[in-house]
């Protein structure tokens, strides 16, 4: 444990150079329906400063001590992720990570942020469609908020300010992928991904990992536009499919598994508006090629399919304090073929809010629910703003379904815990 | 089934010759029954309640559509000379003896009354009472007019240089008669030295309008066919290539108007557009039947004749049945979805006409080919490889499979480009604009509107519900106060009413003093003048301005343009003043006339042509999924289609062209003859697919062979539409240059877009079985029509003048908050237990004209730092305010909805009203009263109750009544109570702090308690300035991502 001190104090010297300095601290404690419990303490700690009258720079450090080593056993090699972008391990129990650090240059119409970030695309609530441009960390499968549970990258974004609306241009030379949760971690995904038939033996080879910063890189574009009351964007990203592809192919009565990273053209739009107390959005992604595993080994029991998937959300805001949002997810593959998934997959995510005393407590309940399998996904939690820098909170997420299922592969995770949180 | 069915074609083949020509022979004896109808009206339906009550006002007030004549005289005396009043007499009387003027309606200033003062009263006594054959009368003549303000600008040119005669019609549908009757007259006329004479006049537009369209068509139709022949035989190289699908375009256009004439359906000025859209569909039909039966003969040298039908046919009878079907189905879009009966018909028509161009395509093109004889070793001009088509497709379609990801890439581009120039065309027309500008009713339009008032005019009625009751000299007074109120609008020239005259004939009692042309505040007076009037001159002169028993009145409005987009904020700010100024209980106005039937209609054609492109859209969309038994297919059908009219709606944004009379059909029929290329291509390539080819082969293949026959029809139909570019009928040109456009892109992205489409996402349609399918396609197809349907929900915005309200609170809504504003916000929020949350935010506001932006970002404390909030406030109350908010944690911004105006801002005491007004009220939501003064703070306040206007508003605002104590020497409110909309206590405000900055009045403190809850909250501004720099771009929702 001193370990862990000495890096917070470390951290929280750090600040003293910048001018503008926030840290927030986190502590965290969670126990399982599998008997396991597992506390957390984070610090994070956001530096802000400017270099020059049109530059400044943001540095966002984040040190983070787990009470026990579940979520990623060990100190893995972190290989999906580029070797400038991963965590540092004080010990199994303790990591660092720059989180981000970047530097912003204002021009008269541009806007040119160089460094590690996060881009965000699309607003889908719980799950995500549009945002692909950061890869994601899986270790809690999708229960950590989204701004800690995307990995940011390194990248230039540059944005210009045009007559018709804001355009994005992104590079992105970083070729760190999704971060999936290890094997025997808490949150082992493996549902989805399975298809290796029992009992056969099998090898995996080494992952074909893009890693080229050239030839690597993706492109990205997207154009923002607001008209006659509509929020629109066009998008477009070149990239890599932040999941690996593995083929299998059975060599002497031995599966060998040879998982690789494949490119895909992904077009998308995003529209949202007010009508009285709703409002509508929605998010339409076309990808190009996506992979699927198959059902049999024919084809290295893989076929490329076009997907194309949408999320259409109605908020409602028509009671005072209440918010209702409700999200239909669907992703269609194109092609035919014999998919260890459906063609067409539907997920539907109801959201309730509602703040109390001054927005001082607030409850919320989201509930997934996968209509292929109709297993489910509910987190409850309440957030009480003690003071001013202080909130505590208790929080739930049940799982609902059959261990081959999408969220029932985790039933036995349901979880409950509680949170404080200080702003300093 | 086809064959069998091809085979007993030409078993009975004179049998279905003899019926074919029968049928068409028959159809055609009902054309000499063919009635023309020009006239605008038929643009509003019969039971239109404008054009209801137009009928009505024409017959109380006898108003009708006039034929202006208008002489001129150049020199110094202008018109007022002898020989001009003279001609204008004898032109006067000759007018009157025309057929179908009505005699006593022929107004000019040889037949009008002048109103005179005299020491013994008014005389009215006719203008030419001295008899102008002099030089000195004509003047005296011209200073009576100058005296006489009524017929100034309206009937004598306000320089004096020319008069109207204006000369009603008693029949408006035989209108063309009479205006050629009144040209031939005019242009017998030996006129003097100097003089010349113009005809307008909305019965001469109406009128020539007719005559004009019909030498047009009569001049572009044939050289259509004849153009269509040329492509035709540069296709096929052979006459009977060129010929026989000039038989089924003949059949088509003559079977089809011969019905219509039958049905009793009028010849339309957009009917004209008919011919060319029936010639180019019947030919595409044709050229893919000759392509097939031709390529058939390449394939299989020694094939017998009928073998080559029939393999023609079997091919060709499924892709041409479908585009006929979808077609159709566009037609039919633009019949549903129309409201004004010329577009039904045009519809429902051509729809008809593309049905019977597949029958005789179907029969009586195999009977007549089957009498083609193969010439051995006849040069077959297709698929050699020195054919420029060949080569041109061939090339493009090298580039297409090569390119694939680019071409879908250039489409999208074309979309987004598209979709933004959709939302900025405007709806606008003018009805003389369907004339060249070189004819002589456009050159004599221009000419009268710029020496006089205008020639488009629309009427006011006015209503009262008792006889007499317009001597009353209030309601007088608001006739009056309303005529000044629309006279203040720039395209107005002139008003016309009975108070003109009354005013005129007061002046005439007090012998002729200029300071008495003025209403008189005496009922009985306005009465007697009336009387006195009728006893010295015509009763009936008034006939045009109020009714016999003086209940009802007319306003005549003269403008100087009739242009729609002119017209709108004009017809809306009468409607406005009408209903806050003018209306009571007891007198009413209401608006009619010609100008409001303009409106009604462009109106109309503005709001349903977005809705004929849908309904149209899904029509076909259907059609071709149920064809093609893939609703994927469908909607990859449709691509093409849409993305060129997304495309003709840039170009038009681009080059200012509106959706008009002419433009707003384009996109109906460009749908329904721009899918067939689709169609076509995708039929093709299924059937090359079928038959075993793969990838590129498939490419390969198509473009020389279906391309090639395509890039026929798209010649066929866009010169067939472009010979409409040499109209002289202003939107059949406009009409013409559009659809060759939408349809050359549409043929252009059929052959590049749609094959790049298929080769990148492979749809199953093609390449696999067809089960399972239907189902995804028709879960893309419902977003595709969601998104479509919301896209069109985009209205152009639309501001409404605010309402004024009390004086007191007008002034505090006046009062100058400075055009920006920075300062620092810190908020206190305290429950009721005394536990205290603070917030601080930087916040800057600023005016874009009328309407307010405000953006606030919240910099501590840390847990929620970096969080923002953005509104747009747009003046009025018919366009909701737009609101976003950031959340750092999600890092989204997100849409906020901004109709809970009563809502709490972010967990204070103050709602999303409050804070967006900034101690100025909506003058809009409350009604105001003053109760009395009071004392706040040491400062004398008045006190001002506000009820809210109605229970709606009362529940948005979540207030049941105000009372506000306002600072009447800084226009502030000082403190203000609130209550719920159940009357309990609810909150009070307090501004405090109140201290001059940079010239402006500003409060340092507001503060804010809850009665219900106990809680309260304080807003401490600090650092505030108006004068910094405040960026418009700070106000754009990605700043709320960037932060300060």
């Amino acid at each position: 444990m001193r370990v862990v001190y000495f890096c917070l104090l470390a951290f929280v010297a750090m600040p003293i150079i910048a001018a503008e300095t926030t840290i927030i601290v986190d502590a965290e404690q969670v126990w399982s329906r599998n008997a396991s419990q597992i506390g957390n303490l984070s610090a994070r700690i956001e530096l802000a400063d400017s270099v020059t009258q049109n530059t400044a720079f943001t540095m966002i450090v984040r040190a983070q001590a787990f009470s026990s080593d579940q979520h990623y056993p060990g100190q893995p090699d972190q290989a999906e992720l580029s070797p400038v972008s991963r965590r540092i391990y004080v010990d199994s129990f303790v990591e660092l990570e720059l989180r981000e650090f970047y530097f912003d240059t204002d021009f008269e119409k541009a806007n040119l942020r160089l460094g590690k970030q996060q881009v965000v695309w699309g607003q889908a609530d719980g799950l995500k469609l549009l945002d692909v441009v950061n890869p994601q960390d899986f270790s809690l499968f999708i229960l950590d908020d989204f701004d800690e549970s995307r990995i940011p990258i390194w990248m230039l974004n540059l944005e210009l300010f045009l007559p018709v609306g804001d355009l994005q241009i992104l590079w992105i030379p970083d070729t760190s992928t999704h971060s999936l949760a290890s094997t025997g971690a808490t949150f082992e995904m493996t549902a989805p991904f399975a298809g290796i038939p029992a009992d056969l033996p099998y090898s995996i080879e080494p992952v074909d990992r893009p890693n080229n910063i050239i030839l690597d890189s993706d492109f990205g574009t997207r154009l923002s536009l607001f008209t006659g009351g509509w929020d629109i964007t066009l998008n477009y990203l070149y990239h890599y499919d932040d999941f690996p592809v593995v083929r299998r192919q059975l060599v002497a009565n031995e599966l060998i598994l040879s998982p690789a990273y494949e490119r895909t053209h992904t077009i998308g739009a995003s529209a949202s508006n007010a009508f009285g107390d709703f409002i509508f959005r929605s998010e339409f992604v076309f990808n190009t090629n996506k992979y699927i595993n198959t059902n049999s080994l024919l084809n290295d029991g893989i076929d490329d399919s076009a997907e194309l998937a949408y999320v259409f959300g109605i908020d409602w805001t028509g009671l005072t304090d209440t918010f209702v949002s409700m999200q239909l997810f669907q992703s269609i593959l194109l092609d035919d073929g014999d998919y260890v998934r459906d063609r067409t997959d539907t997920t539907l995510t109801l959201l309730l809010r509602r703040s109390f005393m001054n927005e001082v407590l607030k409850l919320e309940l989201l509930a997934i629910h996968h209509q292929n399998e109709g297993d489910n996904l509910f987190r409850l939690s309440a957030d009480y703003e003690m003071t001013s820098n202080t909130s505590i909170g208790v929080f739930g997420d049940f799982f609902d379904g059959e261990p081959n299922e999408l969220f029932g592969q985790f039933n036995h995770m349901d979880r409950i815990g509680f949170k404080i949180t200080v702003g300093i | 089934m086809i064959k069998q069915f091809i085979h007993n074609i030409i078993r009975y083949r004179v049998a279905v010759l003899l019926f074919g020509i029968i049928g068409v022979l028959a159809a055609a004896s009902f054309l000499p029954g063919l009635t023309r109808d020009t006239s605008a009206d038929a643009f509003i339906p019969k039971d239109n309640p404008a054009r209801v009550y137009r009928e009505q006002v024409k017959e109380i007030f006898g108003l009708a559509d006039p034929i202006v004549i208008a002489v001129f005289q150049d020199g110094e005396a202008g018109v007022f000379t002898p020989e001009g009043l003279l001609l204008v007499e004898s032109l006067s009387l000759k007018i009157q003896d025309l057929p179908n003027i009505d005699p006593d309606k022929v107004v000019s200033i040889a037949t009008e009354n002048n109103i005179e003062g005299h020491s013994d009263g008014m005389r009215v006594d006719p203008f030419y009472d001295d008899y102008p054959d002099n030089i000195e009368s004509a003047q005296a003549i011209w200073r009576k007019v100058q005296d006489f303000p009524l017929y100034l600008g309206s009937l004598v040119a306000r320089d004096g240089s020319a008069t109207l005669i204006v000369a009603e019609v008693l029949n408006e549908q035989d209108a063309e008669q009479t205006y050629l009757s009144v040209m031939a007259l005019v242009n017998a006329t030996q006129l003097p030295p100097g003089v010349t004479v113009h005809v307008a006049g909305e019965a001469s537009v109406t009128g020539y309008m007719g005559v004009y369209i019909d030498s047009d068509a009569q001049r572009l139709n044939p050289i259509a066919g004849l153009i269509i022949t040329v492509i035709l035989f540069l296709a096929f190289r052979t006459l009977a290539g060129a010929m026989l699908p000039n038989l089924i375009v003949a059949a088509t256009v003559l079977g089809t108007i011969g019905i219509m004439v039958a049905s009793n359906v009028s010849f339309y000025v957009i009917t004209n557009a008919m011919p060319v859209v029936l010639i180019g569909i019947a030919v595409a039909d044709s050229i893919h039947i000759f392509s097939a039966y031709y390529e058939s003969i390449q394939r299989h040298p020694h094939i017998h004749n009928h073998d080559a039908v029939i393999e023609a046919m079997v091919e060709m009878s499924r892709p041409i049945t479908l585009t006929t079907l979808t077609t159709i189905a566009g037609f039919l879009g633009l019949y549903i979805s129309s409201v004004q009966p010329p577009m039904q018909f045009l519809g429902l028509f051509t729809a008809l006409g593309v049905g019977i161009a597949w029958v005789y395509s179907m029969t009586f093109l195999p009977a007549a080919m089957s009498y083609l004889k193969i010439k051995p070793g006849a040069r077959v001009a297709i698929q050699s490889n020195n054919d420029v088509a060949v080569k041109l497709m061939s090339f493009i379609g090298k580039w297409v499979i090569r390119r694939p990801g680019t071409v879908v890439s250039i489409g999208l581009v074309m979309v987004a480009a598209g979709l933004i120039g959709a939302m900025n065309i405007e709806v606008n027309d003018r009805r003389i604009e369907v004339f060249n500008e070189k004819e002589p009713v456009f050159i004599a339009d221009e000419k009268i509107n710029q020496h006089f008032d205008g020639t488009s005019v629309f009427d006011i009625v006015i209503e009262t519900n008792a006889p007499e009751a317009l001597f009353r000299p209030d309601y007088l007074r608001k006739i009056e106060a309303l005529q000044t109120e629309i006279e203040t609008h720039t395209i107005v020239g002139g008003t016309t009413s009975v108070v003109d005259y009354l005013k005129q004939m007061n002046r005439s009692l007090n012998e002729g003093d200029k300071a008495e042309y003025r209403l008189v505040d005496d009922e009985l007076l306005n009465a007697q003048l009336f009387f006195l009037y009728s006893t010295s001159g015509d009763p009936t002169d008034f006939e045009e301005e109020i009714d016999y028993d003086y209940q009802r009145a007319n306003i005549r409005v003269n403008l100087k343009s009739a242009s729609y987009q002119e017209l709108k904020p004009l017809v809306a700010a009468i409607n406005q003043y009408i209903s806050t100024q003018f209306n009571e209980p007891g007198l009413t106005a209401t608006l009619s006339g010609r100008a409001m039937i303009t409106y009604e209609w462009i109106d109309g054609v503005g709001k349903s042509h977005f809705k004929s492109v849908i309904v149209s859209l899904v029509l076909v969309f259907l059609m071709a999924s149920i064809g093609f038994r893939s609703a994927a297919a469908g909607l990859i059908s449709l691509t093409p289609v849409l993305i060129s009219i997304l495309f003709v709606y840039a170009v038009m944004a681009l080059l200012n062209i509106d959706i008009g009379i002419g433009t707003s059909m384009f996109a109906s029929v460009a749908i329904g003859l721009g899918v067939d290329f689709a169609i076509h291509t995708i039929d093709r390539i299924r059937i090359l697919h079928a038959d075993g080819d793969t990838g590129d082969d498939v490419m390969f293949k198509l473009f020389p062979s279906t391309g090639r026959a395509l890039f026929f029809n798209l010649l066929a139909i866009s010169c067939g539409f472009g010979v409409l570019i040499t109209s002289d009928v202003v939107p059949l040109m406009r009409f013409g240059a559009i659809v060759a456009l939408s349809v050359s892109t549409a043929f252009i992205f059929s052959l590049t877009f749609l094959p790049a489409l298929v080769l990148l996402i492979k749809p199953r349609f093609i390449y696999g079985d067809t089960d399972n399918r239907a189902m995804n396609g028709s879960s893309i197809a419902v977003v595709l029509v969601i998104a479509t349907v919301g896209f069109m929900s985009i209205a152009p915005p639309i501001y409404a003048e605010e309402l004024t309200g009390q004086q007191v609170m007008s002034r505090v809504a006046a009062r100058d908050d400075g055009t920006q504003v920075t300062r620092t916000l810190s908020m206190e929020l305290t429950d009721r237990r005394g536990k205290t949350r603070s917030r601080t935010t930087r916040g800057f506001r600023k005016y874009f004209g009328k309407e307010k932006r405000t953006v606030l970002f919240y910099t501590a404390p840390a847990n929620i730092k970096d969080t923002a909030f953005l509104t747009y406030d747009y003046p009025g109350l018919q366009k909701d305010d737009d609101q976003w908010l950031y959340l750092p944690a999600a890092r989204k911004i997100r849409r906020i909805s901004a109709s809970d105006r009563g809502d709490y801002f972010l967990g204070t005491d103050f709602s999303y009203e409050d804070i967006k007004n900034e101690n100025k009220p909506n003058l809009s939501d409350y009604s105001y009263r003053r109760l009395g003064n009071e004392i706040v703070d040491g400062v004398e306040c008045i006190v001002i109750e506000g009820i809210p206007v109605s229970e709606d508003v009362s529940r948005e605002l979540g207030y049941g009544r105000v009372l506000i104590r306002v600072d009447p020497g800084i226009w502030m409110p000082r403190k203000t109570e609130f209550w719920d909309i159940k009357n309990n206590p609810l909150k009070t405000i307090y501004v405090r702090d109140i201290l001059l900055i940079d010239g402006i009045w500003t409060t340092q403190e507001l503060y804010a308690e809850n009665h219900k809850t106990g809680h309260k909250t304080r807003f401490v501004f600090s650092d505030i300035d108006y004068e910094a720099e405040v960026k418009d771009n700070w106000f754009e929702a990605r700043q709320l991502r960037r932060g300060l």
